[in-house]
Protein backbone atom coordinates (compact mmCIF):
# COMPACT_ATOMS: atom_id res chain seq x y z
CA UNK A 1 0.00 0.00 0.00
CA UNK A 2 1.79 3.09 -1.25
CA UNK A 3 -0.83 5.87 -0.85
CA UNK A 4 -0.90 7.82 2.41
CA UNK A 5 -3.66 6.95 4.84
CA UNK A 6 -4.57 10.51 5.85
CA UNK A 7 -8.26 9.75 5.66
CA UNK A 8 -8.05 6.74 8.00
CA UNK A 9 -5.24 7.87 10.27
CA UNK A 10 -7.46 9.55 12.93
CA UNK A 11 -9.71 6.47 13.02
CA UNK A 12 -6.62 4.26 13.37
CA UNK A 13 -5.31 6.47 16.16
CA UNK A 14 -8.68 6.36 17.97
CA UNK A 15 -8.76 2.55 17.76
CA UNK A 16 -11.76 2.57 15.43
CA UNK A 17 -10.29 0.45 12.64
CA UNK A 18 -10.60 -3.31 12.41
CA UNK A 19 -9.99 -6.16 9.98
CA UNK A 20 -8.44 -5.42 6.63
CA UNK A 21 -8.33 -1.64 7.10
CA UNK A 22 -6.45 -2.03 10.37
CA UNK A 23 -3.88 -4.38 8.82
CA UNK A 24 -3.45 -2.05 5.84
CA UNK A 25 -2.94 0.96 8.11
CA UNK A 26 -0.40 -0.91 10.26
CA UNK A 27 1.52 -2.09 7.18
CA UNK A 28 1.54 1.41 5.72
CA UNK A 29 2.73 3.03 8.95
CA UNK A 30 5.70 0.65 9.09
CA UNK A 31 7.04 2.00 5.83
CA UNK A 32 5.75 5.61 5.71
CA UNK A 33 7.62 8.24 7.70
CA UNK A 34 5.16 11.06 6.79
CA UNK A 35 2.17 9.15 8.14
CA UNK A 36 4.07 8.23 11.31
CA UNK A 37 4.71 11.94 11.85
CA UNK A 38 1.03 12.69 11.44
CA UNK A 39 0.22 9.95 13.94
CA UNK A 40 2.72 11.55 16.32
CA UNK A 41 0.92 14.88 15.94
CA UNK A 42 -2.37 13.28 16.87
CA UNK A 43 -0.76 11.80 19.98
CA UNK A 44 0.75 15.19 20.83
CA UNK A 45 -2.63 16.94 20.51
CA UNK A 46 -4.27 14.35 22.78
CA UNK A 47 -1.49 14.67 25.38
CA UNK A 48 -1.70 18.47 25.40
CA UNK A 49 -5.48 18.42 25.78
CA UNK A 50 -5.46 15.79 28.51
CA UNK A 51 -2.70 17.54 30.44
CA UNK A 52 -4.78 20.71 30.72
CA UNK A 53 -6.19 20.83 34.25
CA UNK A 54 -9.73 19.73 34.98
CA UNK A 55 -12.25 22.01 36.70
CA UNK A 56 -11.00 22.99 40.14
CA UNK A 57 -12.69 24.23 43.32
CA UNK A 58 -15.69 21.96 42.82
CA UNK A 59 -18.24 21.07 45.48
CA UNK A 60 -17.28 17.77 47.20
CA UNK A 61 -18.96 14.75 45.60
CA UNK A 62 -21.24 13.86 48.55
CA UNK A 63 -22.37 17.47 48.95
CA UNK A 64 -23.04 17.77 45.22
CA UNK A 65 -25.14 14.59 45.26
CA UNK A 66 -27.04 15.73 48.35
CA UNK A 67 -27.80 19.05 46.65
CA UNK A 68 -29.11 17.26 43.57
CA UNK A 69 -31.24 14.83 45.60
CA UNK A 70 -32.73 17.70 47.63
CA UNK A 71 -33.74 19.45 44.43
CA UNK A 72 -35.30 16.38 42.80
CA UNK A 73 -38.95 17.07 41.92
CA UNK A 74 -41.48 14.71 43.49
CA UNK A 75 -42.86 13.55 40.18
CA UNK A 76 -41.15 12.00 37.20
CA UNK A 77 -42.43 12.05 33.64
CA UNK A 78 -44.45 8.98 32.77
CA UNK A 79 -43.38 6.74 29.87
CA UNK A 80 -45.25 7.51 26.62
CA UNK A 81 -48.03 4.89 26.84
CA UNK A 82 -48.76 5.64 30.51
CA UNK A 83 -48.92 9.34 29.71
CA UNK A 84 -51.34 8.72 26.85
CA UNK A 85 -53.47 6.44 29.05
CA UNK A 86 -53.55 9.07 31.79
CA UNK A 87 -54.55 11.79 29.30
CA UNK A 88 -57.25 9.50 27.89
CA UNK A 89 -58.62 8.86 31.39
CA UNK A 90 -58.65 12.58 32.15
CA UNK A 91 -60.56 13.28 28.93
CA UNK A 92 -63.14 10.55 29.61
CA UNK A 93 -66.01 12.91 30.62
CA UNK A 94 -65.56 14.77 27.36
CA UNK A 95 -65.68 11.45 25.49
CA UNK A 96 -68.85 10.43 27.33
CA UNK A 97 -70.52 13.72 26.49
CA UNK A 98 -69.42 13.47 22.84
CA UNK A 99 -70.76 9.88 22.66
CA UNK A 100 -74.08 10.90 24.17
CA UNK A 101 -74.36 13.91 21.83
CA UNK A 102 -73.55 11.71 18.82
CA UNK A 103 -76.22 9.12 19.71
CA UNK A 104 -78.80 11.85 20.30
CA UNK A 105 -78.00 13.55 16.98
CA UNK A 106 -78.07 10.22 15.15
CA UNK A 107 -81.45 9.51 16.69
CA UNK A 108 -82.87 12.90 15.65
CA UNK A 109 -81.63 12.45 12.07
CA UNK A 110 -82.99 8.89 11.95
CA UNK A 111 -86.40 9.96 13.25
CA UNK A 112 -86.42 12.82 10.75
CA UNK A 113 -85.66 10.44 7.87
CA UNK A 114 -88.39 8.06 9.00
CA UNK A 115 -90.89 10.93 9.24
CA UNK A 116 -89.97 12.20 5.76
CA UNK A 117 -90.38 8.71 4.33
CA UNK A 118 -93.80 8.33 5.96
CA UNK A 119 -94.88 11.53 4.20
CA UNK A 120 -93.75 10.00 0.86
CA UNK A 121 -91.13 12.68 0.11
CA UNK A 122 -88.36 10.17 -0.69
CA UNK A 123 -90.49 8.34 -3.30
CA UNK A 124 -91.52 11.54 -5.08
CA UNK A 125 -87.90 12.72 -5.23
CA UNK A 126 -86.80 9.41 -6.76
CA UNK A 127 -89.69 9.49 -9.27
CA UNK A 128 -88.75 13.03 -10.33
CA UNK A 129 -85.31 11.81 -11.30
CA UNK A 130 -86.82 8.98 -13.39
CA UNK A 131 -88.61 11.56 -15.54
CA UNK A 132 -85.66 13.77 -16.51
CA UNK A 133 -83.57 13.15 -19.69
CA UNK A 134 -80.71 10.61 -19.84
CA UNK A 135 -77.99 13.29 -20.16
CA UNK A 136 -79.40 15.19 -17.23
CA UNK A 137 -79.52 11.94 -15.27
CA UNK A 138 -75.80 11.41 -15.87
CA UNK A 139 -75.08 15.01 -14.92
CA UNK A 140 -77.27 14.71 -11.90
CA UNK A 141 -76.04 11.19 -11.14
CA UNK A 142 -74.83 12.17 -7.71
CA UNK A 143 -78.13 13.70 -6.77
CA UNK A 144 -80.04 10.72 -8.11
CA UNK A 145 -77.93 8.33 -6.13
CA UNK A 146 -78.49 10.40 -3.02
CA UNK A 147 -82.21 10.52 -3.57
CA UNK A 148 -82.37 6.74 -4.15
CA UNK A 149 -80.29 6.06 -1.06
CA UNK A 150 -82.45 8.46 0.92
CA UNK A 151 -85.56 6.67 -0.27
CA UNK A 152 -84.24 3.20 0.59
CA UNK A 153 -82.98 4.25 3.98
CA UNK A 154 -86.33 5.78 4.79
CA UNK A 155 -88.12 2.61 3.69
CA UNK A 156 -85.84 0.52 5.84
CA UNK A 157 -86.37 2.73 8.86
CA UNK A 158 -90.13 2.74 8.52
CA UNK A 159 -90.15 -1.03 7.94
CA UNK A 160 -87.91 -1.86 10.86
CA UNK A 161 -89.40 0.55 13.40
CA UNK A 162 -92.46 -1.32 14.47
CA UNK A 163 -94.11 -0.11 17.67
CA UNK A 164 -92.43 -2.92 19.68
CA UNK A 165 -88.89 -2.11 18.67
CA UNK A 166 -89.55 1.62 18.93
CA UNK A 167 -90.65 1.05 22.49
CA UNK A 168 -87.39 -0.89 23.18
CA UNK A 169 -85.32 1.84 21.55
CA UNK A 170 -87.15 4.46 23.53
CA UNK A 171 -86.42 2.63 26.79
CA UNK A 172 -82.78 2.24 25.80
CA UNK A 173 -82.33 5.89 24.85
CA UNK A 174 -84.29 7.37 27.71
CA UNK A 175 -83.11 5.16 30.58
CA UNK A 176 -80.33 2.66 29.82
CA UNK A 177 -78.01 4.99 27.91
CA UNK A 178 -78.18 7.95 30.35
CA UNK A 179 -77.79 5.49 33.26
CA UNK A 180 -74.69 3.88 31.66
CA UNK A 181 -73.16 7.28 30.91
CA UNK A 182 -73.99 8.53 34.41
CA UNK A 183 -72.46 5.42 35.99
CA UNK A 184 -69.26 5.75 33.92
CA UNK A 185 -69.03 9.42 34.92
CA UNK A 186 -69.56 8.51 38.60
CA UNK A 187 -66.75 5.91 38.43
CA UNK A 188 -64.48 8.46 36.79
CA UNK A 189 -65.36 11.07 39.44
CA UNK A 190 -64.59 8.63 42.28
CA UNK A 191 -61.29 7.62 40.70
CA UNK A 192 -60.34 11.29 40.15
CA UNK A 193 -61.20 12.10 43.77
CA UNK A 194 -59.09 9.15 44.96
CA UNK A 195 -56.15 10.23 42.77
CA UNK A 196 -56.39 13.75 44.19
CA UNK A 197 -56.27 12.35 47.74
CA UNK A 198 -53.16 10.27 46.90
CA UNK A 199 -51.47 13.32 45.30
CA UNK A 200 -52.26 15.49 48.32
CA UNK A 201 -50.80 12.82 50.58
CA UNK A 202 -47.64 12.51 48.43
CA UNK A 203 -47.19 16.28 48.30
CA UNK A 204 -47.59 16.50 52.06
CA UNK A 205 -50.56 18.87 51.85
CA UNK A 206 -52.74 16.56 54.01
CA UNK B 1 -28.95 -7.05 21.14
CA UNK B 2 -27.45 -3.59 20.72
CA UNK B 3 -23.84 -2.73 21.42
CA UNK B 4 -24.95 -0.59 24.38
CA UNK B 5 -26.85 -3.49 25.95
CA UNK B 6 -23.87 -5.82 25.53
CA UNK B 7 -21.51 -3.58 27.44
CA UNK B 8 -23.86 -2.06 30.02
CA UNK B 9 -22.94 -2.64 33.65
CA UNK B 10 -25.58 -4.91 35.29
CA UNK B 11 -25.28 -3.08 38.61
CA UNK B 12 -25.85 0.24 36.88
CA UNK B 13 -28.75 -1.24 34.94
CA UNK B 14 -30.34 -2.24 38.24
CA UNK B 15 -29.85 1.27 39.64
CA UNK B 16 -31.46 2.72 36.52
CA UNK B 17 -34.47 0.42 36.86
CA UNK B 18 -34.86 1.36 40.53
CA UNK B 19 -34.57 5.07 39.68
CA UNK B 20 -37.21 4.59 37.00
CA UNK B 21 -39.53 3.35 39.75
CA UNK B 22 -38.87 6.56 41.71
CA UNK B 23 -36.06 5.31 44.00
CA UNK B 24 -34.11 8.45 44.99
CA UNK B 25 -31.27 6.56 46.64
CA UNK B 26 -30.62 4.60 43.45
CA UNK B 27 -30.61 7.86 41.52
CA UNK B 28 -28.18 9.37 44.06
CA UNK B 29 -25.84 6.43 43.35
CA UNK B 30 -26.10 7.16 39.63
CA UNK B 31 -25.30 10.83 40.31
CA UNK B 32 -22.21 9.75 42.27
CA UNK B 33 -21.07 7.53 39.42
CA UNK B 34 -21.46 10.12 36.67
CA UNK B 35 -20.93 13.42 38.48
CA UNK B 36 -17.32 13.82 37.42
CA UNK B 37 -17.94 12.98 33.75
CA UNK B 38 -20.97 15.27 33.45
CA UNK B 39 -19.16 18.20 35.09
CA UNK B 40 -16.14 17.58 32.87
CA UNK B 41 -18.20 17.60 29.67
CA UNK B 42 -19.90 20.84 30.68
CA UNK B 43 -16.62 22.42 31.84
CA UNK B 44 -14.68 21.55 28.71
CA UNK B 45 -17.45 22.94 26.51
CA UNK B 46 -18.19 26.13 28.48
CA UNK B 47 -14.81 26.75 30.15
CA UNK B 48 -16.16 27.79 33.56
CA UNK B 49 -16.05 25.42 36.54
CA UNK B 50 -18.84 27.14 38.51
CA UNK B 51 -21.19 27.21 35.55
CA UNK B 52 -20.27 23.63 34.70
CA UNK B 53 -21.33 22.53 38.17
CA UNK B 54 -24.66 24.36 37.87
CA UNK B 55 -25.21 22.80 34.44
CA UNK B 56 -24.37 19.35 35.87
CA UNK B 57 -26.99 19.81 38.62
CA UNK B 58 -29.60 20.85 36.07
CA UNK B 59 -28.58 17.88 33.92
CA UNK B 60 -29.25 15.43 36.76
CA UNK B 61 -32.57 17.11 37.59
CA UNK B 62 -33.67 16.76 33.99
CA UNK B 63 -32.39 13.19 33.91
CA UNK B 64 -34.49 12.35 36.99
CA UNK B 65 -37.63 13.70 35.36
CA UNK B 66 -37.02 11.84 32.11
CA UNK B 67 -35.48 8.62 33.42
CA UNK B 68 -38.78 6.65 33.16
CA UNK B 69 -38.49 7.20 29.38
CA UNK B 70 -34.85 6.08 29.20
CA UNK B 71 -34.35 2.87 27.22
CA UNK B 72 -30.95 1.14 27.08
CA UNK B 73 -30.51 1.59 23.32
CA UNK B 74 -27.62 3.93 24.14
CA UNK B 75 -25.35 3.84 27.17
CA UNK B 76 -26.69 5.67 30.20
CA UNK B 77 -23.50 7.74 30.20
CA UNK B 78 -24.14 8.78 26.58
CA UNK B 79 -27.70 9.70 27.48
CA UNK B 80 -26.50 11.88 30.37
CA UNK B 81 -23.80 13.50 28.26
CA UNK B 82 -26.36 14.31 25.60
CA UNK B 83 -28.46 16.17 28.17
CA UNK B 84 -25.34 17.88 29.57
CA UNK B 85 -24.07 18.91 26.12
CA UNK B 86 -27.47 20.29 25.11
CA UNK B 87 -27.84 22.18 28.39
CA UNK B 88 -24.35 23.63 28.01
CA UNK B 89 -25.16 24.82 24.50
CA UNK B 90 -28.42 26.38 25.74
CA UNK B 91 -26.44 28.05 28.50
CA UNK B 92 -23.82 29.38 26.08
CA UNK B 93 -26.50 30.64 23.71
CA UNK B 94 -28.34 32.40 26.50
CA UNK B 95 -25.05 34.08 27.46
CA UNK B 96 -24.25 34.59 23.74
CA UNK B 97 -21.04 32.65 24.38
CA UNK B 98 -19.10 35.65 25.60
CA UNK B 99 -16.01 33.78 26.78
CA UNK B 100 -13.55 36.55 27.46
CA UNK B 101 -10.19 35.18 26.45
CA UNK B 102 -8.24 37.89 28.32
CA UNK B 103 -10.21 37.17 31.48
CA UNK B 104 -9.57 33.49 30.98
CA UNK B 105 -5.82 34.05 31.10
CA UNK B 106 -6.18 36.25 34.19
CA UNK B 107 -8.42 33.71 35.92
CA UNK B 108 -5.92 31.03 35.09
CA UNK B 109 -3.12 33.04 36.67
CA UNK B 110 -5.19 33.33 39.84
CA UNK B 111 -6.31 29.73 39.73
CA UNK B 112 -4.11 28.40 42.48
CA UNK B 113 -0.57 28.45 43.80
CA UNK B 114 0.12 24.85 42.79
CA UNK B 115 0.67 25.66 39.11
CA UNK B 116 3.68 27.56 37.93
CA UNK B 117 3.16 30.59 35.69
CA UNK B 118 4.25 28.81 32.50
CA UNK B 119 1.92 25.93 33.15
CA UNK B 120 -0.90 28.33 33.83
CA UNK B 121 -0.28 30.11 30.57
CA UNK B 122 -0.12 26.84 28.71
CA UNK B 123 -3.38 25.72 30.31
CA UNK B 124 -5.01 29.03 29.39
CA UNK B 125 -3.76 28.70 25.79
CA UNK B 126 -5.18 25.17 25.53
CA UNK B 127 -8.51 26.22 26.98
CA UNK B 128 -8.56 29.20 24.66
CA UNK B 129 -7.91 26.93 21.65
CA UNK B 130 -10.72 24.54 22.68
CA UNK B 131 -13.19 27.34 23.41
CA UNK B 132 -12.30 28.94 20.08
CA UNK B 133 -13.73 25.95 18.23
CA UNK B 134 -17.30 25.99 16.88
CA UNK B 135 -19.63 24.35 19.41
CA UNK B 136 -20.39 21.34 17.19
CA UNK B 137 -16.70 20.43 16.79
CA UNK B 138 -15.96 21.27 20.43
CA UNK B 139 -18.58 18.81 21.66
CA UNK B 140 -17.12 15.99 19.58
CA UNK B 141 -13.54 16.80 20.63
CA UNK B 142 -14.51 16.94 24.32
CA UNK B 143 -16.34 13.61 24.22
CA UNK B 144 -13.46 11.92 22.40
CA UNK B 145 -10.40 13.44 24.03
CA UNK B 146 -11.61 13.98 27.59
CA UNK B 147 -14.25 11.30 28.01
CA UNK B 148 -12.74 8.71 25.66
CA UNK B 149 -16.08 7.91 24.01
CA UNK B 150 -15.94 5.78 20.86
CA UNK B 151 -17.19 7.22 17.57
CA UNK B 152 -20.39 5.21 17.93
CA UNK B 153 -20.98 6.49 21.46
CA UNK B 154 -20.37 10.08 20.32
CA UNK B 155 -22.78 9.53 17.43
CA UNK B 156 -25.39 8.18 19.89
CA UNK B 157 -24.77 10.99 22.35
CA UNK B 158 -25.07 13.82 19.86
CA UNK B 159 -27.51 12.01 17.55
CA UNK B 160 -25.34 12.57 14.47
CA UNK B 161 -23.94 10.08 11.90
CA UNK B 162 -20.49 8.54 12.50
CA UNK B 163 -19.21 10.27 9.33
CA UNK B 164 -20.11 13.63 10.88
CA UNK B 165 -18.33 12.62 14.11
CA UNK B 166 -15.18 11.89 12.10
CA UNK B 167 -15.27 15.08 10.07
CA UNK B 168 -15.94 17.27 13.10
CA UNK B 169 -13.19 15.57 15.06
CA UNK B 170 -10.71 16.03 12.20
CA UNK B 171 -11.66 19.68 11.89
CA UNK B 172 -11.28 20.20 15.65
CA UNK B 173 -7.86 18.54 15.75
CA UNK B 174 -6.61 20.52 12.76
CA UNK B 175 -7.79 23.76 14.37
CA UNK B 176 -6.15 22.85 17.67
CA UNK B 177 -2.92 22.03 15.84
CA UNK B 178 -3.00 25.43 14.14
CA UNK B 179 -3.74 27.28 17.38
CA UNK B 180 -1.11 25.44 19.42
CA UNK B 181 1.46 24.85 16.69
CA UNK B 182 4.56 25.44 18.80
CA UNK B 183 3.23 23.40 21.68
CA UNK B 184 2.40 20.50 19.35
CA UNK B 185 5.86 20.61 17.77
CA UNK B 186 7.53 20.54 21.19
CA UNK B 187 5.31 17.67 22.25
CA UNK B 188 6.06 15.72 19.08
CA UNK B 189 9.77 15.92 19.89
CA UNK B 190 9.22 14.67 23.42
CA UNK B 191 7.07 11.66 22.40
Amino acid sequence: MSEHINEWLPAYYDGELSGLKLRQAEAHLKECEACREKLNELQAISSILQESPAASGLTPADKFTAQVVLRLPRSQMQPGWQHTLQRGWQALPLGLFAGWAFIKSALIVTMGLAAVQRLGFGKSLDAAFQQISKADQIQAGGYRFTAAAFNRMGQYLVGSFNPGSLFGLDIFLKFVLPAAIGLAYLIWLMSWWRAQEVNDYKNGTV
Amino acid sequence: MTKAMQISDPEEQQLIEQAQMGDRQAFADLVNRHRKGVINVAYRICGDAGQAEDIAQETFLRAWQHIPKYRPQALFRSWLYRIAANMTIDHLRSKKETVNIEMLALQSRDAGPELRLVEKERAAAVQQAVLGLPIASRQVLVLREYEQLSYQEIADTLEIPIGTVMSRLNYARKSIKLSLERMVEEKCLSI
